[in-house]
C-alpha cells in the first residue's frame, strides 16, 4: 500500500461514511475481553479511564488545598490535614496522573500505528504494565483511605524515616511499583520503535511525537529504578530503623535528596517531553505546513533526555551540597534551557505563512506554547543561586511548576485528546463547547497561578497552611482562578462523553491530517493495518511537496478546498 | 501602589545589603525574560492573525527550516543564560565569604521553632535582634529533621541540617521588623515555625543587649518564649516543684545515688527501660501517664516515690502545657560532621552520648568563654569525623 | 536452523510467530532486545544503592574495612564458584535449546537450578551466622543502655549493643589482634552503617535469584511439556540466560565491595 502525502493535490482519502462494521471496540464484548486485552487500543483506553478517575481524585486534593487557603489561619482544614491534601495532591497528580498519561494512552495507541506497526513489540507485557499501575494506584487509595500521607510527595529523610506517624511505607510501595509501570511501558516504547517500524519509515522519517515517545522511554528505564532503590533504603531505615539518612547513625540525609533528585528531575521531563511530542502533531496539522526544523526539534528532545540527568542538584542549591557542586548543577540546567527555548522558537515558526484554523486542539496548542513560555522562563531565574536563594521553596516555585506542569504538560494533553479523540472513538465533539473548555481553562489557570509568582517573590513560602495575613489577597484571587480551572476540566467529562452517544460520525482523517494512523479507520480495526505500509515520505507533508528552496512563496495551483478548516468542520 | 491594597507593598522591602544586588540580578533576568517572552507572544499573535485560515484554499510554502535561524536561537539564548550564570556566581560568591570579624549568631531549629544564642550568651526564641549595618554571620543546625532559616526581606534562606552544622551571613541595612520562615517542610507545625528579625539601630539595640543578659546560673537559663505553652509549663514546672527531684544537673558518673529523680533533658522521644523488663518511647502518652499515674510505668533503676498529680492539681491543659515544656528540653544531638562548616566556638562537638553533656542552648551555666583555638580545628577532608 | 511455517498454528499450539511481528526474526531480535533494555534498568538499579555504598565507604574507612572483615569469606567464595559454575551450565543450556536437544536442556537447566539454590543455602547460613554473632544492625541494638554499655578494650567507651557484639568479633581476628590499635580507631556504631548495606545489597541480590530460579523452574516445566521442541524458540532460553548471566555478574560487584574491603586470613575461615 502506498502511501501519498499529498494531500491537496490527490484525491482525498475517501472519507467512510460511518466507521467499518468491526472494529477494535466492538470486535468482541465483556469484561473479560477488556480486562485481559492484549490490543494496544483497548489498553489505552484502560488507562485513559483509570488516569482520568485519578486525575479527578488530584484535583479534589487541590481543592481542598486552595479553600484552604482563602484565609491565614485556614479555612477548612486542621495543620496535619493540609499536609496531607496536599501531599496527596502532589503523588497522585505526578505519579498516576502526569507520568503515566499520555504514555499511557496516546503512546500505547498512537505509537504502533504511527510506525506503520499492528501492536507493541510485547502486548502482553504491555497489558501487565496497566495492572501494576493499577496494583500501585491501588496502595495510594489505601493509604488516602486510612489516614494519609503527610511527608510531601518528595518524602525527605529524616521526617519520613522517624518522624512522621503517616504510612510512609504503604505510599513508598505504591510509588514504587508504578514506577515498575512507568519502567515497563518505556521498555515496551522503545523495542517498539526499534523492531518494529514499517519498512521505509527511518529514524528520520518518523513523527516527531515518536521520537519525543522514545525519548521519554529512555529516561524512564534510565531513571525510575533508581528512584525504586531509593525508596527501599528509605523502607529499610524506616523499618529497621538503622540510620541510612539519619546522621545520628552516621548516616546524611543530603544522600538521599541526591538519589532522589537524581531521578526526579528527569521525571519532569518525562512528564513534559511526551506534551511536546503532541505538540507537534498538532501544530503542523492545523497550520498545514511542515514543522519549521525537524532536526533541530528531534535532537534537542533527546538533548533535554540526556542532558536532563546532569542537572538534578539545582533543586538543591541551598541544601548543603556545597557552593562548587552548586556551580556545576547551574551551568548545566543552563545548558538544558537551550533545548526547551529551541522547541518554542520552531514551533512559532512553523506557523509563519502557514494557514491556521483555531479548533479546540489548536487552541490547547497555542495556551501550551503561552503558558509552558512563562513556565520555563521563570526556570531560569530558580536555575542561577543568586536568585534562587531567594525563590527555593516559596510560591514562586510553585507557580513555576505548575505553569510548566498544567499549562505546559496538561494542555498538550488536551490538545493530544481532543486531537485524537475522532480517530480513537470515531466521534467528533462538539467545536463550540470545546473551544470554550479551552478557553476556561487557559483564563482559570493563568488567574490561579499568575499571583502565585507575586506571592512567592514576596517571600510567601510553600507547604504552609497558615501565612501571614497580607498575603490573603493573592491567595483570593489564585483559589478563584482554581474554581474556574476547575469548570474548565469538568467540561470535556460532559462533552466528550455526549459525542460518544450524539456526536457526529468521524470519517478516517477528520483533521485532513498526514501520518499513518490517518491511514486507518476510526476507530480503527483490530491489527490497524491489513497489509504492511510501505513509507516514501517524511512527515507533516501538509505544503506542496515540491523541491523549491526555502523563499518559494505558497502556489497558486487549482484549488480543491481541501483545507483543514472545511474538513474539520463539524457541527453539534 | 496597587499591591499595597492587598496587604503587600509593591516591591518587597530590601532590608540587606544582598537583597538589593539579589534584586538586581533578578530584575536583569527579569527584563531578558520579558522582553524574549513578548518577542515569542509577539510573533504568535502576528502569526496567528496573519495567517488564519480563510478558507480560501490558500497554499502554504514547504519551508522545513532554516540552519542560520536555528544557529542564532541557539547561541543567543545561550549567551544569555551563561550571563545570569556567571553573575549570579559572583553576586553567591560573595554571599558565601562572610567578611572578618562578624558577629557570630548560633541558630538552632527544631520542631517547631528557632532557638538563637547570640555569642555573649544571649538567648532567643524565634526572634533575632541585629544592629543595622553590622554584618553577622550565622551557625546552624537542626535538632531533628531538615528545616530551612529564610529572611525573604534579606533575600536569603538556608536548609538547616540535623547532624551538621552550616553557615551564613547577612549584613541588614533597614531597620524594619520582618518575617523569619521555616522554609523546608518539617511536619505539622512547619507554617508555626515563624519568627521575627528586629533590625535595630546602634542605640536601640544597645538598649535591648542591655536588658536581655542571661541569668545568673542555677536557674534555668533558657527562656521560652512568653505565653507559648512550654514557657508556661516551664512556670508550672517550678510551681508544683517538680524540679526539687527532677533537677537539671545530672552527672552519668555517679551513677543513679545523688539524685531522686530521672534527668528530664533529652527524655521526650527516647526510649526508656522500665521496670519489669520491657521498654517505652517516651512520648506524650508517657509523660501524661508518669504525671498521672506514676507507678504505672517507672523508669527501670528509680525508685517509685514520684507522688501522683491529679485532675485537681492539674488540669488537662496545664498537663499539655507541662508536657510540651518537657518537649521542649529534649537534648539536641549535636553534630559530629564539621566538614564544610565548623562548629561555633565553645560549641561541643560529638553526640552527646550520656545525658549529661552540656548542650550549648540547654544547660543553664553559661556559656565557656570562647577557646583562644578550638580543640579540634575545623577539617576540610570529606570526613570530618573526630 | 530449521524453518518452519512461522504463523501457522502447530495443531492447536500457539505458533512460533506471534500474530503481531511480521516474522521470526523481527520476533527474536525484539524479545533480546527487550531482556536487554530491562537489564539496563537492573543496571540502574543496583547502581543506586552501590552508589550510596561508595558515598559512606568514602566517608568511614576504617569502619567499612573493619565490618567488612568481621564478614565470612569461606561461604562467599563458595558461593562466587557456584554462582560462575551455574553460569556456565546455563550457556550450556542454551546451546542445547539451540540444537534442539531436550535431554540436554532439560539436564542443563536442572542442574543451574540446583547450583543457584546451593548458593541460596549457604547464603541462609552465612546470614544464620552474622545473626548468632548478632550483627544485626537494629533500632534494638543500637540503643546505649545504662549498665553495661562499655567496650571491652577501652573503658571509657560507651558502645551499643551493636558496637560490642561487632567489638566481640572482631577482636578475634588476627589482624586486629596484631593490630590492636586499629581497632581502637574504629568507631563500630558508624561501621552499622556498613551491615545496612550489606544486608540490603545481598538482601536484594537474593531477591533477584529467587526470581530467576523461580524462572528457571518454569522454563523446565516448559521444556517438559515441549515448549521447546521447535529450536526458534531456543531465544527464550537465551534471554533468562542473559537474566541469569546479570544476576551473577551483580555478584561479582558486590563481592569486592562488600567482601574484600577487610583484612581476612586463611587462619578464620569457617562454615
Amino acid at each position: 500500500m502506498e502511501l501519498d502525502y499529498t494531500p491537496q493535490t490527490a484525491p482525498p482519502v475517501r472519507d467512510v461514511d460511518g466507521p467499518p462494521a468491526v472494529h477494535y471496540l466492538n470486535n468482541d464484548y465483556g469484561w473479560l475481553s477488556w480486562l485481559l486485552t492484549v490490543d494496544h487500543k483497548r489498553i489505552g483506553i484502560l488507562y485513559l479511564v483509570s488516569v482520568s478517575i485519578f486525575f479527578l481524585f488530584g484535583g479534589l486534593a487541590a481543592g481542598l488545598v486552595r479553600i484552604n487557603l482563602l484565609q491565614p489561619t485556614g479555612a477548612i482544614l486542621e495543620l496535619d490535614q493540609y499536609n496531607k491534601a496536599f501531599t496527596a495532591h502532589g503523588t497522585i497528580m505526578l505519579f498516576l496522573f502526569l507520568i503515566p498519561v499520555v504514555p499511557g494512552v496516546l503512546g500505547n495507541f498512537f505509537v504502533p500505528m504511527m510506525i506503520g506497526a499492528k501492536d507493541m513489540a510485547f502486548p502482553k507485557l504491555n497489558l501487565a504494565s496497566w495492572y501494576v499501575y493499577i496494583f500501585g494506584a491501588a496502595f495510594f487509595v489505601a493509604v488516602l483511605l486510612i489516614g494519609g500521607l503527610d511527608t510531601g510527595w518528595t518524602f525527605y529523610p529524616p521526617y519520613s524515616s522517624k518522624y512522621s506517624h503517616m504510612n510512609v511505607l504503604l505510599a513508598g510501595l505504591g510509588v514504587f511499583i508504578t514506577g515498575f509501570s512507568s519502567i515497563l511501558t518505556g521498555l515496551n516504547i522503545i523495542a517498539t520503535i526499534h523492531k518494529m517500524r514499517a519498512p521505509g519509515m527511518t529514524w528520520g522519517r518518523m513523527p516527531l511525537f515518536v521520537w519525543a515517545m522514545y525519548a521519554t522511554s529512555v529516561i524512564q528505564i534510565l531513571g525510575t529504578p533508581v528512584l525504586a532503590v531509593t525508596i527501599v533504603l528509605l523502607a529499610v531505615e524506616r523499618l529497621f530503623g538503622v540510620g541510612i539518612f539519619d546522621p545520628s547513625l552516621g548516616g546524611d540525609p543530603l544522600l538521599f535528596q541526591h538519589l532522589f533528585w537524581y531521578y526526579s528531575h528527569p521525571a519532569v521531563y518525562i512528564m513534559i517531553l511526551p506534551g511536546m511530542g503532541v505538540i507537534n502533531e498538532v501544530i503542523t496539522c492545523f497550520s498545514r505546513k511542515n514543522i519549521f526544523g525537524y532536526k533541530a526539534v528531534a535532537w534537542s528532545t533527546i538533548g533535554i533526555a540526556v542532558v536532563g540527568f546532569l542537572v538534578w542538584g539545582h533543586h538543591m542549591f541551598l541544601s548543603g551540597q556545597g557552593v562548587y557542586l552548586g556551580m556545576v548543577f547551574s551551568i548545566i540546567t543552563m545548558l538544558v534551557a537551550v533545548p526547551s527555548a529551541i522547541k518554542v522558537f520552531n514551533w512559532t515558526a512553523t506557523l509563519y505563512q502557514g494557514s491556521i484554523s483555531f479548533q479546540a486542539p489548536m487552541l490547547f496548542v497555542l495556551g501550551f506554547i503561552v503558558l509552558f513560555t512563562i513556565g520555563g522562563l521563570t526556570g531560569l531565574f530558580l536555575g542561577v543561586m543568586g536568585t534562587d536563594i531567594h525563590l527555593h521553596d516559596t510560591y514562586f516555585i510553585v507557580a513555576h511548576f505548575h505553569f510548566t506542569m498544567v499549562g505546559g504538560m496538561m494542555f498538550a494533553w488536551q490538545a493530544g485528546l481532543h486531537f485524537w479523540w475522532p480517530k480513537m472513538t470515531g466521534r467528533m465533539y462538539s467545536d463550540f463547547w470545546s473551544r470554550l473548555a479551552a478557553v476556561t481553562m487557559l483564563v482559570g489557570f493563568t488567574l490561579t497561578f499568575l499571583p502565585q509568582f507575586v506571592a512567592g517573590y514576596h517571600g510567601m513560602p510553600r507547604r504552609y497552611p497558615y501565612y501571614p495575613p497580607e498575603f490573603q489577597m493573592l491567595n483570593i484571587l489564585s483559589t478563584a482562578g482554581a474554581s474556574i480551572q476547575g469548570i474548565g476540566y469538568a467540561m470535556p467529562l460532559f462533552y466528550l462523553t455526549a459525542s460518544l452517544f450524539f456526536g457526529r460520525r468521524a470519517g478516517a482523517n477528520p483533521w485532513r491530517a498526514t501520518g499513518l494512523e490517518w491511514q486507518t479507520p476510526s476507530p480503527p480495526t483490530m491489527h490497524n493495518f491489513e497489509e504492511l505500509p510501505i513509507v516514501t515520505h517524511g512527515p507533516y507533508e501538509y505544503s506542496m511537496p515540491s523541491r523549491y528552496a526555502l523563499e518559494t512563496g505558497p502556489e497558486t495551483v487549482h484549488e480543491n478546498g481541501h483545507t483543514g478548516k472545511e474538513g474539520a468542520k463539524s457541527g453539534h | 501602589m496597587l499591591l499595597a491594597e492587598f496587604g503587600l507593598p509593591l516591591w518587597p522591602v530590601q532590608a540587606s545589603e544582598f537583597a538589593v544586588q539579589s534584586d538586581q540580578l533578578f530584575i536583569y533576568i527579569l527584563a531578558v525574560t520579558s522582553a524574549s517572552g513578548i518577542a515569542v507572544y509577539g510573533a504568535l499573535a502576528y502569526f496567528c492573525f496573519r495567517y488564519a485560515n480563510k478558507g480560501d484554499g490558500r497554499r502554504t510554502p514547504r519551508i522545513l527550516g532554516s540552519h542560520k535561524l536555528e544557529l542564532v536561537w541557539s547561541v543567543i539564548p545561550l549567551m544569555f543564560f551563561l550571563s545570569f550564570f556567571a553573575w549570579s556566581v559572583v553576586l553567591f560568591a560573595d554571599a558565601t565569604r562572610p567578611p572578618e570579624g562578624a558577629r557570630e549568631i548560633f541558630v538552632v531549629g527544631k520542631q517547631w521553632m528557632w532557638k538563637m544564642q547570640h555569642n555573649d550568651g544571649v538567648r532567643e526564641i524565634n526572634e533575632l535582634h541585629l544592629k543595622i549595618g553590622e554584618p553577622v554571620k550565622l551557625t546552624l543546625t537542626s535538632e531533628d529533621v531538615i528545616h530551612d532559616f529564610g529572611v525573604p526581606a534579606f533575600r536569603h534562606k538556608i536548609d538547616v541540617m540535623p547532624g551538621r552544622y552550616v553557615s551564613t551571613w547577612y549584613k541588614p541595612t533597614k531597620a524594619g521588623i520582618y518575617h523569619i520562615f521555616c522554609d523546608q517542610y518539617c511536619g505539622q507545625g512547619h507554617s508555626q515555625m515563624v519568627g521575627r528579625v528586629h533590625v535595630l539601630t546602634e542605640s536601640e539595640y544597645a538598649d535591648w543587649s542591655e536588658g536581655h543578659k542571661t541569668d545568673a546560673p542555677g536557674t534555668p537559663g533558657d527562656r521560652p518564649t512568653d505565653g507559648t505553652p512550654a514557657w508556661r509549663g516551664q512556670a508550672l514546672f517550678l510551681k508544683l516543684q517538680c524540679i526539687t527531684c527532677h533537677n537539671n544537673v545530672y552527672d552519668t558518673a555517679a551513677a543513679n545515688t545523688s539524685n531522686r529523680a530521672p534527668n528530664l533533658e533529652g527524655l521526650f522521644g527516647s526510649v526508656v527501660p522500665i521496670q519489669g523488663g520491657k521498654t517505652v518511647v517516651a512520648d506524650q502518652g508517657y509523660i501524661h501517664e508518669s504525671i498521672r499515674y506514676p507507678m504505672a510505668k517507672v523508669h527501670d533503676g528509680w525508685k517509685p516515690i514520684m507522688p501522683a498529680f491529679p485532675k485537681s492539681q492539674v488540669t488537662d491543659d496545664e498537663l499539655a502545657d507541662v508536657t510540651a515544656y518537657i518537649h521542649y528540653l529534649r537534648l539536641g544531638k549535636l553534630p559530629k560532621r564539621t566538614d564544610g562548616t565548623a562548629a561555633p566556638v565553645g560549641a561541643p562537638v560529638g553526640t552527646a552520648k550520656s545525658l549529661g553533656d552540656s548542650s550549648p542552648i540547654i544547660n543553664p551555666t553559661p556559656a565557656p568563654a570562647p577557646a583562644p583555638a578550638p580543640a579540634t580545628p575545623p577539617t576540610t577532608t570529606p570526613k570530618g569525623d573526630k | 536452523m530449521a524453518t518452519s511455517n512461522a504463523h501457522a498454528t502447530e495443531g492447536g499450539t500457539p505458533p512460533i510467530v506471534a500474530h503481531h511481528f511480521n516474522n521470526l526474526r523481527q520476533q527474536q531480535s525484539s524479545v533480546r532486545f527487550g531482556m536487554w533494555l530491562f537489564l539496563v534498568t537492573e543496571v540502574l538499579f543496583f547502581a543506586g544503592v552501590i552508589c550510596a555504598y561508595t558515598c559512606y565507604r568514602i566517608l568511614y574507612p576504617i569502619e567499612f574495612e573493619a565490618a567488612s572483615t568481621a564478614l565470612n569469606p569461606l561461604i562467599a567464595g563458595i558461593n562466587s564458584f557456584l554462582l560462575l559454575t551455574s553460569s556456565f551450565t546455563m550457556s550450556l543450556a542454551i546451546r542445547a535449546a539451540y540444537n534442539g536437544n531436550q535431554p540436554g536442556l532439560k539436564m542443563w537447566l536442572a542442574v543451574t537450578i540446583l547450583l543457584g539454590t546451593a548458593f541460596l543455602g549457604f547464603k541462609a547460613r552465612e546470614y544464620y551466622v552474622d545473626f548468632e554473632e548478632g550483627l544485626i544492625p537494629s533500632a534494638k541494638t543500637a540503643i546505649v543502655s545504662d549498665h553495661d554499655s562499655h567496650s571491652v578494650l577501652d573503658a571509657h567507651k560507651t558502645l551499643s549493643l551493636f558496637g560490642q557484639k561487632l567489638e566481640h568479633v572482631l577482636k578475634e581476628k588476627k589482624y586486629y589482634k596484631e593490630h590492636p590499635e586499629k581497632l581502637k580507631e574504629v568507631d563500630f556504631d558508624r561501621a552499622r552503617l556498613f551491615f545496612v548495606f550489606y544486608y540490603s545489597m545481598t538482601g536484594l541480590h537474593v531477591v533477584h535469584m529467587i526470581v530467576g530460579i523461580g524462572l528457571l523452574v518454569w522454563q523446565l516445566v516448559l521444556a517438559n511439556l515441549g515448549f521447546f521442541r521447535p529450536q526458534e524458540r531456543y531465544v527464550y532460553v537465551e534471554v533468562l540466560g542473559l537474566y541469569w548471566h546479570f544476576v551473577e555478574v551483580v555478584w561479582i560487584f558486590l563481592l569486592p565491595l562488600l567482601y574484600m574491603a577487610g583484612h581476612h586470613h586463611a587462619d578464620h575461615l569457617h562454615l
